[in-house]
């Protein structure tokens, strides 16, 4: 019992405990804004927050303050309240007296000062929207929409009073230095006047409704908190006072906030924050004051903005906002000091901090230290580096250089655990508990530990990548990971060391320092070099400096509730975002000046996270920590076209020219306007919107003239889009000569003067036309005339040509003659035109038939002077005694033929003559003798094809002697030869519309066969016909066929 | 202690001081002193209140905080008579007219002595809390206060009203630019145009009040109520050294004049108060004012313009009679 009391003595008599804060922002700068007190603080319908000031109004976008007007002058510059109308006005209160209004319209004054020449301290609105300004000393203003304002003083004549409240019934609540007065207002009237019991002699500072409740609380200057139903009567106002923390406390405002918080500003006590519990009764959770704001003491009042910031304003230190309500900072004092932290672990009831000196045990909160350790409970005079409370509560302590020290529950003092009498084993790392093993981590190696007494050392010698281990860090897969120093990534896995990552990979000399699981079993390591890196399966992902993380070197790592992994730095956190795309990094503004200690983190049962570094304790309450779904407010600011600057109050027409256009805009996002982005796009001009960007300004260099809509987007920090989109026409004239009138009016001129040619033009084609038509009676008579006259010539040529084709016709041996030699033969003559220049030729001399097919060159009229020349040449040199054979008869035509014809160079001298195949039949001896001149014969023997090509010349022409092969045969019963001019092999006609050729007449000859010579004649026409078709005949046509 | 070293030590903390501490250690008076209302002037308050201006420079734009030590009426500073049962109002006043009003610049609480803007207020009774230890008016924006061309200051006056009782609170003001400690307004300054302070009872300490003359002063009227013949006060300035004025008995006033000289005006000068070790009068407090010829009331400046007067010629005689 004697050492219970003597224990618990020593634990509480040390315990000097933590001093917490959040951390403030300071906007208090000559660049910022350079006004030590502020008064008022608003946020206006396009998302600015104003500020009242002693030396004017400002408004501030989240990164500019900027000064406004805010009255006509007359009521000077310093600002004591200010309200926000509904239609967004803003109106001011003045430090002399007076209220002015900053509307659309502009600037209005409501200098009431001779009447009320006091501070008008409060405004607010009532139920019709009629404005109630309380003046320090001289009662309330009511200001009508109108601007009519009229005082009351019913018992307010005496009192100096400091707060204003109006209720949703129009119930009034005016807190004095005599207490706090009620009233309801009737019809805008003050009325039922009365003194709220309780309160009496108390300066009422500060009142402020209870969200979600009839009751509001009620701050007094040293006189306490008090909690009250808003009541008309008496007897229910039920004044509960809120407990001794707000007693000496000079209450001067109160803000109500997220999660039942309020935040209670005070005169000398600072910055108060509370939360009210189920029992409505509100217990302080901090206290900020002095180094937490800055050095001030004083605050005027709170502010919260839409997206939830906490503004600030002060009385000698400026506006401050609370930045991150999410970290929390404690400084930890021992009765050695500022205590330095080498590790933290938590348990169901608090942490328990290892230190250079101590290890200490404090709750959540943590606002005391509940137990110290030290050399007075068997800890070795050393520093202490790591901790770890296994499953049966035994806490273990590490320490730099005496090794190992444990304590049970039902201990009272730390016993040393030998695990080895070597120096180097005795720095302790780390302590790993797997199972019923403790694994612990030294300068040399692992030494795994069961039920008291070491079972095994892991070194290199065993697989270990290095002797000295940093961390060990267990997984859910059962995987134990180890932490060496400058060496691959290791794990131990069913008792085994396997590696994941080598040097070779890449990952040569880091140094691992700390784990930790993500959601879906991937495992993050943090390193002393070479950033983090995430295993997930067999993906393997870095993240550096270069990919956003604060610093390559990182100390200690742990993921969030949200599988949100945090990293710390030397100077800084990062946030690598569970979804892997994103990197957050939070420096010396947010965090101040803070040093992470190596792998001295933990997360708590209510998933709050605990870093240490450099004598503090970083709390981060992932609760806290949502998304800004407050989209930020779009505001396009102006245009600058060319040099002239353009408000968007204004119509944009520009005149006609070719502008280089910059819209200027800004959305508004207090809780981090450096992380918003706009996207944009000119209708007109561009075809797709811009991609996001931080530029608060588009610029178009060249614009030319036409019709354009301006749009905007904005995203905040999450990517939250702006909910409407900001947009802004502009028109750019045209020229003159694309005005309508002008257009219209030149459409008109050409319009008469393509009337005007029209009607010319056709008075002209008029009279041409009656001219040609006059022209055209004349040429047409002529023309009868001539074509009656050409008619008349053609009839006579062509009755002469008629009359020649009778000549050559009778000169021209019968068909039936071939038939008197012969019993079948047939002869298909067809000139082309009216005379022919083929001709056939048959003869008789004695036993022998002579037949001969010529084709003279040309047709028509000269085909049929050549055809005549030479039928009489052939019948003259045919009955010469010395022409005996076919060969003979056409040297001896030809011979004729060119001295006849050609006659040299002469000027009357003719090149033609005729191609001709020239056979012999001998009736007797049947014998069939061929000579040919540019023709063939075609001979039929027994069915066999047989083709004789004449020689390749023709009779006529130059005047050279040329010698003609005779070819003989005999023939037999049957057998049938052909003879034909080039005119049917020549002719166009069949499918294609190709000539014939010698394949084709071969062909048909061939399919003669079996025929009579009669059928072949028939078969002859009618295959030229269908042959011919529609095609013209080229040429003329003879072709003879006979059988002997 | 040694006189010698006592007097070591004075000037030490007088150079070290500067001074928006009310009475400064110049003016070696223990107490300001007020009274309750319902108190009879023969306690050496004639109307049971004070005013003092403070100012502070124009370009000085930090907090600014007024400090009252021992401000409730209690315990063992304060005067009791029979038994504590007084209030004492303090307010602080700043903006249009807080200085400037005519009716601010008078001996007597009457007309709009107490203009200007109300900035902050305590009714203070016995509380034990407060029996000395300091409480703290502001922080005050200085530019809260009234710009005061000549002083190229703003003012700021702090009105001391016995509101009910009849004891004697006895306070001492700081004007500091802290809350929790006194560190002095770099170029700040207090004044008053009536001084009711309490006397210390150690006949060897001199008090000190330190009026202005400046070039359009060719006589002072000087005025004490309730010296109770606790001695004598006497004039000192750079030409004139032990020029006494006429006293005031118990419950009573004294006037006397005085003729300026040359020398004396642009500076201040040094009117002591000097108690007897055959009078030996406790607790004795008293009244003091100073007006020029055509009546109107100069100023006492803590801090004293030109610094403490110092006689040029030959003393004549000790300051202290025994």
């Amino acid at each position: 019992m004697k050492e219970s009391i003597t224990l618990l003595l020593l634990t509480f008599c040390v315990s000097l405990g933590f001093s917490q804060a959040h951390k403030f922002e300071s906007f208090l700068d000559k660049n910022r804004l350079d006004q030590r007190f502020v008064y008022t603080l608003e946020q206006n319908s396009q998302g600015y927050l104003i500020l009242g000031t002693g030396d004017g109004a400002f408004r501030f976008d989240g990164r500019e303050f900027e000064a406004i007007q805010s009255n006509s002058g007359a009521l000077g510059k310093y600002i004591t309240s200010s309200a926000i109308a509904s239609d967004g006005s803003a109106y001011f209160g003045y430090f002399e007296g007076g209220v002015s209004r900053l509307g659309k319209e502009g600037i209005e004054d409501f200098d009431f000062r001779s009447i009320a020449p006091s501070r008008v301290l409060a405004m607010e609105f009532d139920s019709q929207e009629r404005l109630w300004a309380l003046t320090q000393m001289h009662g309330l203003i009511s200001i009508a929409k109108n601007g009519t304002f009229t005082q009351y003083t019913k018992e307010l004549d005496s009192s100096v009073n400091y707060a204003l409240h109006i209720g949703a019934e129009d119930q009034v609540l005016v807190g004095t230095d005599l207490g706090l007065l009620s009233f309801q207002l009737v019809n805008g009237v003050p009325e039922k006047h009365e003194w709220i019991s309780g309160l009496d002699g108390m300066s009422v500072t500060a009142i402020c409704s209870v969200p979600q409740s009839q009751k509001v609380l009620v701050g007094t200057d040293d006189s306490g908190l008090f909690l009250m139903n808003e009541s008309n009567t008496q007897e229910s106002w039920g004044i509960e006072e809120q407990g001794e923390d707000y007693e000496d406390q000079s209450i001067k405002h109160i803000m109500p906030g997220d999660n039942n918080e309020y935040w209670i500003s005070t005169n000398a006590g600072g910055l108060l924050k509370s939360r009210m519990d189920q029992n409505k009764q509100l217990y302080l959770l901090y206290s900020f004051r002095g180094a937490d704001l800055h050095g001030a003491s004083s605050v005027e009042m709170t502010f919260i903005d839409r997206e939830g910031n906490l503004w600030v304003a002060t009385n000698g230190e400026g506006l401050q906002k609370m930045s991150d309500d999410y970290f929390s900072f404690y400084t930890v004092q021992s009765e050695k000091g500022k205590a330095d932290i080498n590790d933290i672990i938590a348990d169901e009831n608090g942490l328990w901090l290892a230190t250079k000196s101590e290890v200490l045990r404090t709750d959540f909160r943590p606002n005391t230290i509940l137990e110290t350790y030290s050399v007075e409970r068997g800890l070795p005079v050393d520093e202490y580096r790591c901790l770890m409370k296994d499953m049966s509560g035994t806490l273990w302590v590490g320490s730099a250089k005496s090794g190992l020290f444990y304590k049970r529950i039902e201990d009272k003092q730390f016993q040393a655990f030998e695990l080895t009498s070597d120096q180097l084993n005795r720095r302790i790392n780390d302590i790993l508990e797997v199972g019923t093993y403790l694994y612990i981590a030294t300068d040399f190696g692992i030494y795994q530990i069961r039920q008291g007494r070491v079972v095994a050392h892991l070194s290199i010698q065993s697989g270990l990548p290095h002797n000295v281990i940093n961390a060990l860090y267990l997984d859910q897969k059962g995987r134990i990971w180890i932490g060496a120093n400058k060496q691959r990534i290791t794990y131990i896995e069913d008792g085994m060391i396997k590696s994941v990552l080598s040097e070779s990979e890449g990952l040569s000399g880091i140094d691992l320092v700390g784990f930790d699981e993500g959601r879906n079993g991937g495992v993050w390591i943090a390193s002393n070099g070479f950033g983090v890196v995430y295993l997930s399966g067999q993906d393997t992902l870095s993240f550096k400096k270069e990919n956003g993380l604060f610093s390559d070197y990182c100390y200690s790592i742990k993921v969030d509730l949200n599988g949100n992994a945090w990293v710390g730095h030397r100077g800084g956190l990062s946030k690598i975002h569970g979804d892997l795309t994103r990197i957050e990094r939070f420096d010396q503004t947010q965090l101040g000046e803070l040093d992470f200690s190596t792998n001295a983190v933990a997360k708590d049962k209510h998933n709050m996270l605990w870093f240490a570094a450099n004598g503090e304790l970083l709390r981060y309450n992932p609760l806290n920590d949502v998304e800004n779904i407050h989209a930020p407010q779009l505001l396009i600011t102006g245009m600058l076209a060319g040099d002239s600057l353009y408000s968007m109050n204004e119509e944009l027409f520009l005149p006609y020219d070719e502008y280089k256009v910059e819209f200027q805009f800004q959305a508004l996002s207090l809780k981090n306007p450096e992380a918003v982005t706009y996207a944009y796009m000119l209708e007109g001009h561009d075809l797709d919107w811009s991609e996001p960007g931080s530029l608060n300004k588009a610029i178009y260099p060249r614009l030319y003239p036409g019709e354009y809509t301006f749009k905007l987007k904005a995203y905040n920090e999450d990517g939250v889009e702006s909910e409407q989109m900001g947009q802004v026409q502009l028109k750019i004239a045209g020229p003159f000569w694309m005005k309508w009138w002008f257009i219209l009016g030149v459409s008109v001129v050409i319009f008469i003067a393509v009337l005007f040619t029209i009607r010319k033009r056709e008075e002209i084609m008029l009279e041409n036309q009656l001219k040609l038509e006059e022209a055209l009676d004349l040429a047409t008579k002529e023309l009868i005339g001539q074509k009656e006259l050409v008619e008349i010539k053609n009839k006579d040529i062509t009755d002469s040509i008629i009359y020649a084709k009778s000549i050559q016709k009778a000169m021209l041996p019968h068909p039936n003659e071939l038939q008197r030699f012969f019993d079948q033969a047939f002869v298909f003559y067809k000139p082309r035109d009216i005379v022919s220049g083929d001709f056939y030729w048959v003869d008789q001399f004695n036993d022998r038939i002579v037949v001969a097919c010529a084709d003279c060159t040309g047709h028509g009229v000269p085909g049929a002077f050549m055809s005549l020349i030479s039928s009489t040449l052939l019948d003259a040199q045919a009955n010469i005694k010395e022409v005996d054979s076919p060969k003979d008869l056409l040297e001896s035509v030809d011979e004729k033929l060119s001295s006849l014809l050609y006659r040299g160079d002469s000027d009357f001298a003719v090149n033609d003559g005729m191609d001709i195949s020239v056979t012999e039949y001998n009736l007797k001896t049947r014998v069939l003798r061929f000579s040919g001149a540019g023709r063939p014969l075609v001979l039929m023997r027994g069915g066999e094809m047989e083709v004789i090509s004449g020689d390749r010349c023709a009779l006529g022409g130059e005047n050279r002697t040329k010698d003609f092969n005779l070819h003989t045969f005999h023939l037999e019963k049957g057998d049938s030869f052909y003879q034909f001019s080039d005119g049917f092999p020549d002719q166009f006609g069949g499918v294609n519309g190709k000539k014939l050729k010698k394949k084709g007449m071969l062909e048909l000859i061939q399919n003669l066969q079996g025929k009579s010579m009669n059928e072949q004649l028939q078969e002859t026409k009618s295959f030229f016909a269908h042959w011919k078709g529609n095609y013209e005949q080229v040429d003329d046509i003879i072709f003879v066929g006979i059988s002997v | 202690m040694n006189p010698y070293i006592l007097g070591i030590c004075s000037l030490f903390l007088v150079v070290a001081s500067h001074a928006q501490q009310v009475p400064a250690l110049d003016e070696n008076i223990p107490y300001l002193v007020t009274f309750g209302k319902s108190a009879d002037s023969d306690w050496g308050d004639d109307d049971h209140s004070q005013v003092f201006f403070f100012s502070v420079p124009h370009d000085y734009h930090a907090p600014v905080y007024f400090r009252v030590y021992d401000p409730d009426c209690g315990g063992e500073v304060d005067e009791m008579n029979q038994e504590f049962n007084s209030l004492t109002r303090f307010t602080v006043y700043g903006g249009a007219e807080c200085y400037s009003n005519p009716d601010a610049q008078q001996t007597d609480p009457k007309g709009n002595f107490d203009s200007g803007s109300l900035l902050a207020t305590k009714t203070f009774g016995g509380q034990e809390k407060y029996d000395q230890q300091w409480y703290t008016f502001g922080p005050f924006n200085p530019s809260s206060g009234e710009y005061i061309k000549k002083f190229d200051a703003y003012v700021f006056k702090i009105i001391c009203e016995g509101v009910k009782g009849d004891d004697g609170n006895l306070y001492r003001y700081f004007m500091s630019t802290r809350a929790e400690e006194n560190v002095e307004v770099e170029g700040g300054n207090a004044f008053t145009y009536e001084y009711t302070f309490r006397l210390h009872a150690d006949y060897r300490q001199i008090s000190h009040v330190y009026p202005f003359i400046d070039d359009e002063v060719i006589s002072l009227e000087q005025s004490n109520f309730d010296w109770d013949n606790d001695g004598y006060i006497r004039i000192v300035s750079v030409v004139s050294w032990n020029e006494d004025v006429k006293t005031s008995k118990d419950d009573e006033w004294a006037h006397s004049a005085y003729k300026v000289k040359d020398e004396e005006r642009g500076k201040s000068v040094d009117i002591q108060f000097v108690k007897t070790f055959d009078t030996n009068v406790n607790n004795n407090n008293v009244v003091f004012s100073v007006r020029n010829q055509y009546g109107e009331l100069l100023p006492f400046f803590v801090v004293p313009i030109g610094g403490i007067p110092q006689f040029k010629g030959k003393a004549t005689s000790t300051p202290i009679r025994r």
